[in-house]
C-alpha cells in the first residue's frame, strides 16, 4: 500500500521486492526449516512468501489506480480519513487482491504441496513423501488425483467468491 | 476584515495560475443569501477552479474568499459515486443519519433505487444521486459544476426542475458554473459572464424572469436569450441552436 501511495517508498522498497522475487523457493524452504523445523509453520511461510510478490504488486497497482476524484469528493464533505481509507482505498483494492489470488491460487497450491512434501508433518505432500518412500505407486497416484481435485475445487471456490464479491466492480449496466 | 454583510459568499480579486498558465484574473463575485448565481464562460476558462477554491480544494494565488456559510454541498460535473456502494451506501458515506438519507432519496425520487449500484443507473439518475448527496449535508451554499453536461434535453430539464425546486423550497444559496447560456438563464437570478482564460468578469446580467418561464422551451426564456445574444456579449461556445437565433 505504501509503495502505491508514495513513489519514494516504491523506489525504496524496489530492491527488497526484487530480492524476494528472485530468491529460489528452496532457499526460503531451507531457511524456514532451520527456523521452525518440520511442521505446519514452514509450508504456511513458503506459501505466504511465494504469494507476496504478486499480491504486493497488485495492491500497489490498486492503490495507484484509486480514483482521486472520489477522494476529492470525500474531502469536500469532510469525511473522516479513516472512512476514506476503508471505503475508497481498500474498496478500490478488492478487485486487485482478488485477481492476484485468482491468478496465483494454482501455483500457491502446488507450492504448498511441495513445502509439505519437504518440511511438513501432515497433509497431501507428507502422504506423497511416505508413498514414495514405501514405493507405493497406487498411493502416489491416488494422492496426486486428490491434490488435482483439491486444487481445482480451490479454484472453483475462488471463482465463486469472485462472482459474488467481484460483482459490484463489473456489474453490467441494465438501465441505460 | 472585509465586509460580507448580506452576502453568503464574496469573492474578491481572485487570481490563480497553473504554472505559467494564468486561469483567473482578479475575479469579483457576490452571492447574496438565498440567491442563485451563475458563472458563464467557455470550457477551460477556469470556472471549475473558482468552485474548487470556494470549496477549499485549491488554494488561490491571490484574492479573498469570504464565506458566511458553514455547510457546502457540491454537485460535481461527473457523478463521483463510489461504484462498489449502492445508492444508499454512497449517501451514507457522507452522512450516517439514515433518516436524512431516506428523506433526500425520497426528495429526488430515488428511494425505490436505494439498493442499486451506480452502474445500474442512467446518467440522469446518477446526477440525481449526486444532487441528493449534496443536499444531505443540508448545505447553506450549493456549488454546481456543470451538472447537466452530457445529459439529453429531457433529463436536463427534469434535473434542472429538481434543483430549482430544492433551492426554492430549502432557500439554498447556489452558485452554478456552466458554458450554456440557456441553462444559466433558467437557473440564475444573476449571471457573471466570464472571458476565456485568463477569466475576467466581462459582464453581470440581472435576470428577472418569473419562475414559470424558467423552462428550456419557454418562449419568454428564448426571447431573453435572444436579447442577451443581441447585446453582443462574448458568447459561450457550444450554445444550443435556438429557434429564435436562426430567425
Amino acid at each position: 500500500m505504501v509503495a502505491g501511495i508514495s513513489k519514494t517508498a516504491d523506489e525504496l522498497l524496489k530492491p527488497f521486492m526484487m530480492v524476494v522475487r528472485s530468491m529460489p523457493v528452496v532457499s526460503w524452504l531451507a531457511s524456514a526449516i532451520l527456523l521452525w523445523g518440520m511442521g505446519w509453520m514452514t509450508p504456511t511461510f513458503i506459501v505466504a512468501v511465494s504469494l507476496f510478490p504478486v499480491v504486493s504488486f497488485n495492491v500497489a497497482e490498486g492503490v495507484r489506480s484509486v480514483d482521486l476524484l472520489l477522494v476529492e469528493m470525500a474531502k469536500v464533505y469532510r469525511v473522516p480519513k479513516k472512512r476514506i481509507i476503508v471505503d475508497i482505498y481498500l474498496g478500490s483494492l478488492v478487485p486487485f487482491v482478488l485477481s492476484a489470488f485468482k491468478v496465483s491460487i494454482g501455483t500457491m497450491w502446488k507450492v504448498a504441496i511441495v513445502a509439505e512434501y519437504l518440511a511438513g508433518n501432515k497433509g497431501i505432500g507428507v502422504e506423497l513423501s511416505w508413498a514414495k518412500f514405501y514405493l507405493n505407486t497406487p498411493k502416489v497416484f491416488a494422492y496426486t488425483m486428490l491434490a488435482v481435485l483439491a486444487g481445482l475445487s480451490l479454484e472453483k471456490v475462488f471463482d465463486f467468491l469472485w462472482e459474488v464479491y467481484g460483482k459490484r466492480w463489473r456489474i453490467s449496466p441494465e438501465m441505460h | 476584515m472585509a465586509d460580507i454583510a448580506g452576502n453568503a459568499l464574496k469573492i474578491e480579486k481572485l487570481s490563480k495560475s497553473y504554472g505559467t498558465l494564468k486561469v483567473l484574473d482578479e475575479i469579483d463575485v457576490e452571492v447574496k443569501k438565498g440567491e442563485r448565481v451563475a458563472l458563464l464562460g467557455p470550457s477551460g476558462c477556469g470556472k471549475t477552479t473558482i468552485l474548487k477554491i470556494v470549496a477549499g480544494l485549491t488554494r488561490p494565488d491571490g484574492g479573498n474568499i469570504l464565506l458566511e456559510v458553514s455547510k457546502i454541498g457540491f454537485v460535481f460535473q461527473e457523478d463521483r459515486l463510489i461504484p462498489w456502494k449502492t445508492v444508499c451506501g454512497n449517501l451514507e458515506f457522507v452522512s450516517s443519519d439514515t433518516h436524512k438519507v431516506e428523506k433526500v432519496l425520497k426528495l429526488v425520487r430515488l428511494w425505490d433505487y436505494r439498493n442499486f449500484y451506480p452502474l445500474q443507473l442512467s446518467g440522469g439518475m446518477k446526477q440525481r444521486v449526486n444532487l441528493a448527496r449534496a443536499l444531505l449535508v443540508e448545505p447553506d451554499l450549493l456549488l454546481l459544476d456543470e451538472p447537466f453536461k452530457g445529459l439529453d434535453l429531457e433529463i436536463k430539464a427534469e434535473l434542472m426542475n429538481e434543483i430549482l425546486r430544492m433551492c426554492r423550497s430549502m432557500s439554498i444559496t447556489a452558485l452554478l458554473v456552466t458554458h450554456d447560456l440557456r441553462e444559466a438563464l433558467i437557473f440564475a437570478d444573476r449571471i457573471y459572464v466570464l472571458s476565456p482564460a485568463p477569466a475576467r468578469v466581462k459582464n453581470v446580467l440581472e435576470i428577472d424572469l418569473p419562475s414559470e418561464h424558467r423552462d428550456f422551451c419557454d418562449t419568454k426564456l428564448l426571447d431573453k436569450e435572444k436579447e442577451v445574444l443581441s447585446q453582443g456579449f462574448w458568447l459561450p461556445f457550444g450554445l444550443p441552436e435556438s429557434p429564435l437565433r436562426s430567425k
